[in-house]
C-alpha cells in the first residue's frame, strides 16, 4: 500500500505545481540564438543584390537533396561577380534542417533563419523559392562558423508577419 | 469463427450428438492476433504476430523493416562532404540517443583518420551524451508507463526531456538532430551559460528522478506487473547477444564505459547498476538509476570543463587514409558500434555499418514473451526500450 | 407508486423476478413519469458532459498540462463541441461486422445504466422531499441486477465487430464484470443486513437515524467501491480496453457518435456508481453524519458528495497502472470475497448482539486484515529481487576481454 499511496501523493503535488505547458500560438516560448530553422538565402543589403554565386557546392553537399539551383552569367552589379543565381529552390519537406549547407558555402550566402512554422495545406508550397527563401531570411546575420559572431540573436524579432 | 448456416452439416439449432460430444473435450484454440505495426504500444512500427492460447502467448514472430531507410547505404553517398552526410542518417536512426550515437561516429572517425580532440571538446562531448542517455532513458520511463497502464509517467519524462531539448536547442541549434560534433571538435563553442544551465537541467534531473520513483518505482500494481515478468538468464543473454541494460538487468556489469573506456570515461566516477534476475522491473530500476549515474557524470565534467580551443587540427574537406576502424560505445540502449571503411581517395566513406544494439535486444523478444500473458508481452516488449528507427535503419 | 412486496414474494422467483427488471418501467406509467425520465436522461447528458470536462482538467493538472482551454471559459464547452464533433463523424462499419448487433450494441450498453438511475435516491429540493424516481422495494437486487445486462451489449459490440482485439476485449470485459458482481452483492448485503431493508430510500434513512454505513461498514464501503470500478472497467482496473494492449477492446471498431454512446455509458456509470456509494455508505443526502443540516438542500449535499467521490476515481485513474487479468481476478475472488463474507458476519453480529460486540469484532477484523496482509507481502516475495550498484574497476592499459 506504501507504493500505491505515494504515488497518490506525487499526483497531488503536481497537481498543484504550475503546469509546464505553454500556451504555444498566444505565447511562444523564445527562440534560442543558435537556433536552426529552415535555410535562407541573404541578402547583401550593401550593394543591394543576392549574395549567393551559384557555385552548386550546397546542392551537392546537401544529404537529402532538397536543393535545387542554377546560375547565370553576371556582370552588371557593384560587386566583382561574375555569375549570379538565378533559380534556387529548397524542397522544405524533405529538408533535415541539418546546417551543412551553410557551413560548406565558401561565400556565406546563406544562414539557418529562425523561420520553423511551414504549415501548409499542400506539399507543393513546401518548396520555396529564391524569393522565399530570400524573405525567411531578412534581417538574419551570418553566424555559424564565425567564432567571432558569438551569440547574437540572428534576428531581431520574431514577427511571423515578416516571413510571410 | 462464424458459423456458416448454410452448411448442411452443420445443424445451428439441435446439437447433434457429435457436437455435445466434442464439446465435453473441449479444447483450446489458438488465435492468432497481429500487433503492429500501427499499435499504441509497439513502439514505432514493430509488428508481432502472436499466436494466443486464452490470454497466454504461445508464439511469437516478430517481422521488421518498416522503417528501413537504408542509413548506412545512404552514408556511402555523395561525392562531397560523404562522412558528413553519414551522420546526419545515422542521427535519424535511433532518434533518441542521438548525442552518443554522433560521438560513437565521430569518435571512429577521429580513429580512422588520426585526428586529436582538443580536450575541452571532449568533455563537451561526454556531457551532451550522458544528457542524450538521461533523455533516451526518461522516454523509455514515460513510454513503459504508457504501456503499464498509467498514463501520467509519459508527462512526467516530458516535463524532464523538455529541460533537455532547449538545452540541446540553445547548444546545438536543433533539438532532436543537433548535428553539433566533428570531426576533431565541436562545430562551434558552447554558448557563454551552458555551465549554468546545464546545472540548472541536472537538478532537475534529481528532481525529475525523484518524482518518477515516488510515482511508480514504489507501486504495488506495478511491482505485480513487472516483477518476474520477461526475464532472461545472464547466460541466455550473453548467447543472444544482448547488450546494455537488458543484459545488467540480468546480473552482467557489462558496460562498455567501464570494460573498454573510449573517450574520457575513465576520469569519471560512477558506479553500474546491475540486476539479479533480469525481469522486466530490474530493467525498469536500471535505467532510472542510469540516469541519476549520467547526472554524476555530468556534474563532474562541468566541474572539471577545462577552456581552451574546441576544434582540433582536422583539415576541411576529410579524407581519411585507405583502411578501417571499429568504435564501440555505450548508448542509451547497450552496445552500439560504428564501422568505416576508407578507399582513401573519396571524400565519403566507402563503406559504414553501424551495430545496433536494439537490433540485437529484440533477439531476446522470444525468450520474454512466450509463455506470458498478452499484456506481459506489451511490457516485456516496453521493457527492451527498442527504436525501431535503429532496428530497421 | 411504490407496490408493497409481501415477504413471501421473495421465497417464489419466478413470480417476482420478472417485476423486479420491469416493475420501476412499467408499474404506473404517467405524464409525470415521462417528463421525469426525460428530465433524468438530459440531466445525465448534461452531467456525464461536465464530468468528462473536470477529468480531462483533473488529468490535465495531474499531468504538469492544463486541461481543455480554448472553447469556453476554461475550455467549459470543449465537451458538447466534441459531441458536436463525433455527431459529425463518419458512421464507419467493418465489412466484416455483423450490422444489426453492431449498430445496437451501443443503446445496449447504455440503457442498463440509464434504467439503474431510476432508484437513486437524490434527496430533497425545497419543497419536494426525497426525489425518487422509482422508490422500489427490491432496490438492492435493482441495482445488481440490472448493470449486469451491459456484458450483453459488451458481448454484442465485441463479437459482432469481426475484430480478434474486440472480441478478447469483451471476453475480458464479461469475466470481470462477473467476477465483481459477487462482491459487490456479498458488500450489498451487509447494507441490507444493516438497514433491515433493500429498498434505497429505506438504507438512506437508517443511515440518517444511526451512522452513516462508511463507518459502520468500512470494509463493505471498500469492497463496493472496488467492485463498482472494476464494474465500469476504470483503470487501474481497465484491462478490457486497456489501449496499450488491446487497443480500446470491444470499441476499436467505433467511430461516430456510436463510440460516442459507448463513452456517454462509460461516463454516466462513474457517475453512478459515485451516486450509488453515497446513498449506500455515505449517508445519501444527510448533510454530515448526524446532522441533518437543511434538508431542503439535501441534492445539493447528495452531488457534493458524489463529485468528491467522481473526483477520486478520476485521481486514481491517473496515478494508477493497470492491473493484469488474472491479478485482477485473484482480486475478486482471494480478497475481496472473503473479506465480505467477514463483513456480512459483522453486520450480523451488528443486528443481533449490539454495537459494542459489532465495535470489538470489526476491529479485531481490521487487525486480522493487516496482518494477513503483512503475511502475504512477505510470503510473496521469495526471491530477492532489485538491483545493486557495481563499482566496476577501471582497468589499465588492457582492455578487458569480454563478450
Amino acid at each position: 500500500m506504501k507504493g500505491v499511496i505515494g504515488g497518490f501523493v506525487q499526483t497531488v503535488r503536481s497537481f498543484l505545481r504550475k503546469p509546464v505547458t505553454r500556451l504555444y500560438p498566444y505565447e511562444r516560448a523564445p527562440l534560442e540564438a543558435r537556433f536552426m530553422g529552415a535555410p535562407g538565402l541573404l541578402w547583401d543589403d550593401k550593394v543591394d543584390e543576392i549574395v549567393c554565386v551559384a557555385c552548386n557546392i550546397c546542392a551537392r553537399s546537401c544529404p537529402d537533396d532538397c536543393i535545387y539551383l542554377t546560375g547565370e552569367k553576371y556582370d552588371g552589379g557593384k560587386t566583382t561577380k561574375k555569375n549570379i543565381v538565378r533559380d534556387y529552390f529548397i524542397d522544405l519537406g524533405r529538408c533535415s534542417y541539418c546546417g551543412i549547407c551553410v557551413e560548406v558555402c565558401p561565400f556565406d550566402a546563406n544562414e539557418m533563419s529562425p523561420h520553423f512554422e511551414l504549415s501548409t495545406y499542400d506539399r507543393q508550397q513546401l518548396i520555396y523559392d529564391k524569393n522565399r527563401l530570400v524573405d525567411i531570411a531578412r534581417g538574419v546575420q551570418r553566424r555559424m562558423g564565425k567564432p567571432d559572431a558569438g551569440d547574437v540573436p540572428v534576428v531581431g524579432a520574431l514577427d511571423p508577419s515578416a516571413w510571410r | 469463427m462464424a458459423i456458416d448456416i448454410s452448411d448442411p452439416s452443420i445443424d445451428t439449432l439441435a446439437p447433434t450428438e457429435s457436437q455435445i460430444v466434442e464439446e465435453r473435450n473441449l479444447e483450446t484454440v489458438e488465435m492468432t492476433i497481429n500487433m503492429g505495426p500501427q499499435h499504441p504500444s509497439t513502439h514505432g512500427v514493430f509488428r508481432m504476430v502472436l499466436a494466443l492460447a486464452g490470454e497466454r502467448v504461445q508464439q511469437v514472430e516478430p517481422f521488421i523493416g518498416y522503417l528501413h531507410r537504408g542509413a548506412e547505404k545512404l552514408g556511402e553517398a555523395g561525392d562531397v562532404e560523404g562522412y558528413r552526410k553519414a551522420v546526419i542518417w545515422l542521427d535519424r536512426t535511433d532518434y533518441l540517443s542521438v548525442w552518443p550515437n554522433e560521438h560513437c561516429y565521430m569518435l571512429c572517425l577521429e580513429k580512422l583518420a588520426g585526428l586529436q580532440v582538443p580536450e575541452r571538446a571532449e568533455y563537451i562531448r561526454v556531457i551532451l551524451s550522458e544528457l542524450g542517455r538521461i533523455n533516451s532513458h526518461a522516454m523509455f520511463y514515460g513510454a513503459f508507463g504508457a504501456d503499464a497502464g498509467a498514463t501520467t509517467p509519459f508527462m512526467y519524462a516530458f516535463a524532464l526531456r523538455e529541460e533537455l531539448y532547449s538545452l540541446f536547442e540553445a547548444v546545438g541549434g536543433q533539438r532532436m538532430f543537433p548535428n553539433y560534433f566533428r570531426p576533431g571538435g565541436l562545430r562551434e563553442d558552447v554558448p557563454a551559460d551552458f555551465v549554468a544551465r546545464v546545472g540548472h537541467v541536472v537538478d532537475t534531473g534529481y528532481r525529475a528522478c525523484d518524482e518518477f520513483d515516488r510515482l511508480l518505482s514504489g507501486n504495488e500494481i506495478f511491482l505485480a506487473r513487472t516483477q518476474g515478468i520477461g526475464v532472461v538468464s545472464a547466460e541466455r543473454a550473453i548467447d543472444l547477444g544482448l547488450s546494455g541494460p537488458v543484459l545488467r538487468a540480468a546480473g552482467m556489469p557489462l558496460d562498455v564505459r567501464r570494460v573498454e573506456p573510449y573517450s574520457l570515461y575513465d576520469r569519471f566516477d560512477f558506479d553500474v547498476p546491475v540486476g539479479t534476475r533480469g525481469d522486466c522491473y530490474e530493467r525498469y530500476l536500471i535505467r532510472l538509476q542510469e540516469i541519476r549515474q549520467s547526472l554524476g557524470i555530468v556534474e563532474q565534467a562541468i566541474r572539471d570543463l577545462p577552456a581552451g580551443p574546441i576544434m582540433g587540427n582536422a583539415p576541411k574537406a576529410l579524407r581519411p587514409p585507405k583502411g578501417d576502424a571499429y568504435q564501440r560505445i555505450e548508448n542509451a540502449r547497450g552496445d552500439f558500434g560504428v564501422y568505416i571503411v576508407s578507399d582513401g581517395r573519396s571524400a565519403a566513406p566507402y563503406r559504414v555499418k553501424y551495430r545496433s544494439p536494439c537490433f540485437v535486444n529484440l533477439q531476446g523478444l522470444n525468450d520474454m514473451v512466450v509463455g506470458a500473458y498478452v499484456a506481459d508481452a506489451v511490457l516485456a516488449l516496453g521493457s527492451i526500450d527498442i527504436v525501431l528507427g535503429e532496428v530497421d535503419r | 407508486m411504490s407496490t408493497e412486496t409481501p415477504a413471501a414474494a421473495l421465497l417464489d422467483p419466478p413470480s417476482w423476478m420478472p417485476g423486479v427488471l420491469i416493475a420501476p418501467i412499467i408499474g404506473g406509467f404517467s405524464l409525470a413519469d415521462f417528463l421525469g425520465l426525460f428530465a433524468l436522461l438530459n440531466f445525465i447528458l448534461f452531467f456525464v458532459m461536465f464530468e468528462i470536462w473536470l477529468e480531462r482538467k483533473v488529468a490535465g493538472h495531474i499531468q504538469l498540462r492544463r486541461g481543455p482551454l480554448h472553447v469556453g471559459p476554461h475550455g467549459a464547452l470543449q465537451s458538447p463541441a466534441d459531441v458536436l464533433k463525433l455527431l459529425t463523424k463518419e458512421d464507419l462499419m467493418p465489412a466484416i461486422a455483423d450490422r444489426r448487433i453492431f449498430r445496437i450494441a451501443p443503446y445496449l450498453v447504455f440503457v442498463p445504466v440509464f434504467l439503474t438511475f431510476l432508484i437513486i435516491p437524490w434527496g430533497g429540493l425545497g419543497p419536494l422531499q426525497n426525489i425518487v424516481l422509482r422508490p422500489f422495494d427490491l432496490a438492492l437486487v435493482y441495482l445488481v441486477a440490472i448493470p449486469a445486462l451491459q456484458a450483453i451489449g459488451i458481448v454484442m459490440a465485441g463479437w459482432s465487430s469481426g475484430n480478434k482485439y474486440a472480441l478478447l476485449g469483451s471476453a475480458r470485459f464479461v469475466a470481470q464484470l462477473i467476477s465483481y458482481e459477487l462482491p459487490m452483492v456479498v458488500s450489498l448485503l451487509g447494507v441490507a443486513v444493516m438497514a433491515e431493508s433493500l429498498s434505497l430510500t429505506r438504507v438512506v434513512d437508517v443511515q440518517r437515524e444511526t451512522l452513516w454505513f462508511i463507518f459502520l461498514q468500512p470494509i463493505g464501503f471498500v469492497i463496493f467501491f472496488i467492485a463498482s470500478m472494476a464494474e465500469m472497467s476504470r483503470t487501474p482496473f481497465d484491462i478490457a480496453i486497456a489501449e496499450s494492449e488491446i487497443v480500446g477492446g470491444p470499441f476499436i471498431e467505433y467511430s461516430g457518435m456510436r463510440w460516442g454512446i459507448f463513452f456517454l455509458a462509460e461516463f454516466a456509470a462513474v457517475f453512478l456508481n459515485a451516486a450509488l456509494a453515497v446513498a449506500l455508505f455515505m449517508g445519501g443526502w444527510q448533510f454530515l453524519p448526524g446532522l441533518d443540516l437543511l434538508p431542503e438542500l439535501g441534492v445539493f449535499w447528495f452531488f457534493g458528495k458524489t463529485m468528491t467521490l467522481i473526483v477520486v476515481i478520476q485521481w486514481a485513474r491517473f496515478t494508477l497502472p493497470r492491473l493484469r487479468i488474472d491479478q485482477l481476478m485473484d482480486l475478486a475472488w482471494k480478497a475481496l470475497l472473503p473479506a465480505g463474507f467477514v463483513n456480512l458476519i459483522l453486520s450480523a453480529v451488528y443486528q443481533m448482539y449490539g454495537f459494542l460486540p459489532f465495535a470489538i469484532g470489526l476491529g479485531l477484523t481490521l487487525v486480522g486484515l493487516a496482518l494477513l496482509l503483512l503475511a502475504y507481502r512477505n510470503q510473496r516475495r521469495p526471491i530477492p529481487g532489485g538491483i545493486q550498484l557495481v563499482s566496476v574497476a577501471r582497468p589499465s592499459a588492457e582492455p578487458a576481454a569480454m563478450g
